[in-house]
């Protein structure tokens, strides 16, 4: 009978899932649909002035400012340090330590547990402790370092590096590679759980079978965990990109909302994002959320693009048979 | 080659202390046979096959190879193919990738090629590369098997039969000395099974490889094996020629394992040189000292007879025809039931008395512990 029913009326049920899936739909259009419909206007609306919604026609000028514009350019050099050296070196460092917890069976759970720590702890909080561990006086590495007679080393400092490029380029090598201990250990927690449960979805007899077979263990990982685990590199890969590409809690916990250290006026360690929300701050002056805005879909842009091209290449090494 | 256990035990360690899963296990694997090991789940059939690949070791005792004591040798250096109970086929490799994976990435093996491409370029003045030598010997392998078709394909595209047979040919193409199969048939439909079986049994004989072959299945290892070890709860039962351990079992166990209708078992006692079970004398002249005794008989070793020793005096209560033979299931006395094979039951309806005997020497006493005290 409920078969017959439904015969009859094919269309009610249609009706019926879209009636369910509407509330979500809502959703999605006003605030993922229209934000950036409206962000692509806005970004091409000239001096327009947010309080009173006045502009003068229409123009692409925000965006060649926008890629004119020093800090924009130090903005992209900075997130793709994060989404192209921080991101793979999180990765290769996850999927290495998840080999060495999937081969033990004492404490594999309460190491597990310890790297998952940095997921559930504040960034903000995480940050400034960093901050702290690096700080030039008090810090726990200057600390360690004395241990060995080592000078201080001046971690997150800007003095005198507005006269000097020299000093200037010293600062901003210091400050990048805190922010890659800060990204390797951050980012690695996520990752490790995610590498983790993939090798244990891999079926150990494989890995018996090339061991009877005389296999090398870097030719088990390379011909055949590797390619089985795949599917999730591929998902950890692009999540961790994107989110990279989208960085700027890391960088405000490390280096404060000026983007570098004190004494440094040129932002120094800003991000993308941190250029989009230092535009929306400016937003009584003519034309700032209209490049707040380009910048914006400039990053949207990237990140489709990036991904799209990752995409586009694990056809060629991601198995997901 | 020979493969020898001397007084194995192999114990895993649990959560809360151990357990055994071999027992001081002395077996002979002689060179070119194929052993089936056989025994319910968990009696240690599985750790004997890996210890012979060394994927795990012995906790005592040790395991040879003819005169070699690989006890505590790494799997690679022991020449061991091993197929799993679930083919653990390579799924992103291509079939003939899975084949050719032992050749090219086992160092060991790769030695040996190049050494018979050497003894191959001389005698055929041929200027065979290695690379075409490895696809000659994956085609060869696969034409042995029959999958040569199915080369390009992946694992997941391919009928079960197939994949095991892929399976096999990744096992045999780098010519192991010992092939060891785990459960090489339980994934198998009924049909394919006995065909794959078969199947192994011509490779394993063109071959003539020592093979072993796990199973918990005894039709299979019956079938196909030239001997079959049984065991239970780690410790060997019993060792020999299948026909000879159906039909000699050494104990209760195996007399109860073995057979595709179980063997009829009949609990009586010894009283005076005379068996009794349900207050009948059932055999007046048994040359045993009085105890309890267990009386276990096949039903396809029982035909009807007026004057047998022993004989039973049976009433027929079922009969069930399973393809080309039919169950007589029989009322004994109030307990127990006994169970006749026959080929025919045309002249039998149920109601039916029969007097029923033995076929000589088929009957099997066990005492109070299982073991075989006599045999009639």
């Amino acid at each position: 009978m409920a078969a017959m029913k439904r015969d009859r009326n094919p269309l009610s049920d249609d009706r019926k899932a879209y009636f369910y899936l509407l509330p979500a739909f809502v959703l999605l259009v006003i605030f993922t649909v229209y934000p950036v419909i409206n962000t692509i206007i806005t970004s091409v609306k000239l001096d327009y002035r947010f309080l009173t919604g006045v502009y003068n026609g229409f123009s692409f000028g925000h965006y060649l400012d926008i890629l004119r514009d020093k800090t924009f350019q130090r903005a992209c050099l900075n997130t793709a340090f994060i989404a192209f050296i921080c991101v793979p070196a999180s990765l290769i460092t996850a999927l290495v330590t998840a080999l060495l917890l999937n081969s033990i069976k004492a404490l594999r759970n309460f190491l597990t547990t310890l790297y998952y720590l940095p997921q559930v702890t504040n960034i903000i909080a995480a940050g400034m402790v960093f901050a702290l561990l690096f700080h030039t006086n008090s810090g726990f590495i200057n600390l360690v370092l004395g241990w060995f007679g080592m000078d201080p080393v001046p971690w997150i400092s800007g003095v005198g590096i507005a006269g000097s490029a020299d000093l200037y380029t010293r600062s901003y090598i210091r400050c990048l590679f805190i922010l890659f201990i800060y990204s390797l250990w951050q980012g690695l927690s996520l990752k490790v759980i995610l590498f983790l449960s993939g090798l244990q979805n891999i079926n150990p007899q494989y890995r018996q079978a090339a061991e009877i077979d005389g296999t090398s263990q870097w030719n088990i990982f390379r011909k055949i965990t590797f390619p089985l685990l795949s599917p999730v590199t591929m998902y950890v890969l692009i999540t961790s990109v994107i989110t990279a590409l989208k960085s700027y809690a890391s960088v405000v916990a490390l280096f404060g909302d000026s983007y570098g250290p004190i004494g440094d006026n040129s932002k120094m360690m800003i991000t993308i994002v941190g250029y989009i929300i230092d535009s929306l701050g400016d937003y009584l002056s003519p034309g700032a959320i209209s490049k707040a805005s380009a910048a914006a879909f400039i990053l949207l842009l990237i990140i489709v693009i990036l991904t799209a091209l990752q995409f586009y290449f694990s056809k060629k090494w991601v198995h997901y048979k | 080659m020979e493969v020898r256990f001397e007084s194995v035990t192999k114990k895993f360690p649990m959560k809360k202390g151990e357990i055994t899963a071999v027992n001081r296990l002395d077996l002979t694997i002689d060179s070119g046979k194929l052993v089936g090991l056989l025994g319910p789940s968990g009696c240690g059939k599985s750790t004997c096959l890996f210890m012979i690949a060394g994927v795990c070791q012995p906790t005592s005792g040790k395991l040879w190879f003819d005169d070699r004591d690989v006890t505590t040798l790494s799997p690679e250096k022991r020449g061991v193919g091993m197929v799993f109970q679930n083919y653990a086929l390579y799924p992103h490799l291509t079939v003939k990738q899975n084949i050719e994976f032992p050749l090219v990435n086992s160092k060991e093996i790769r030695k040996q090629l190049e050494t018979k491409l050497a003894i191959h370029n001389k005698t055929g003045n041929g200027k065979t590369k290695l690379k075409e030598f490895v696809q000659q010997e994956v085609l060869r392998t696969a034409r042995l098997v029959e999958i040569e078709d199915c080369l390009d394909r992946k694992p997941f595209e391919l009928s079960g039969g197939q994949q095991q047979r892929v399976a096999i040919a990744r096992t045999i193409v780098k010519q192991p000395s010992i092939l060891l199969l785990d459960e090489p048939l339980s994934n198998l439909d009924a049909r394919l099974r006995v065909q794959t079986r078969e199947e192994i049994r011509r490779i394993q004989q063109m071959t003539g490889i020592t093979t072993v072959f796990v199973t918990h299945d005894q039709e299979e290892a019956l079938n196909i094996c030239d001997e079959i070890a049984i065991m239970k709860k780690g410790i060997l039962q019993q060792f020999g020629n299948p026909q000879a351990v159906y039909d000699y079992p050494a104990n209760r166990f195996t007399a109860g394992f073995l057979g595709g209708t179980p063997i009829n078992m009949l609990d009586g006692e010894i009283s005076d040189g005379k068996f009794i079970a349900g207050g009948q004398v059932i055999l007046p002249d048994v040359p045993i000292a009085d105890q309890p005794v267990t009386a276990g008989f096949r039903p396809e070793n029982l035909y009807v007879s007026e004057n047998g020793t022993p004989r039973f005096n049976l009433e027929v209560v079922e009969m069930y025809r399973h393809g080309g033979i039919t169950v007589v299931t029989t009322k004994f006395d109030a307990d127990n039931a006994i169970r006749l094979v026959k080929e025919r039951s045309d002249n039998m309806t149920i109601g039916d008395r029969l007097m029923v005997t033995v076929a000589p020497g088929m009957l099997y006493l066990f005492d109070s512990n299982g073991a075989k005290i006599w045999q009639q």
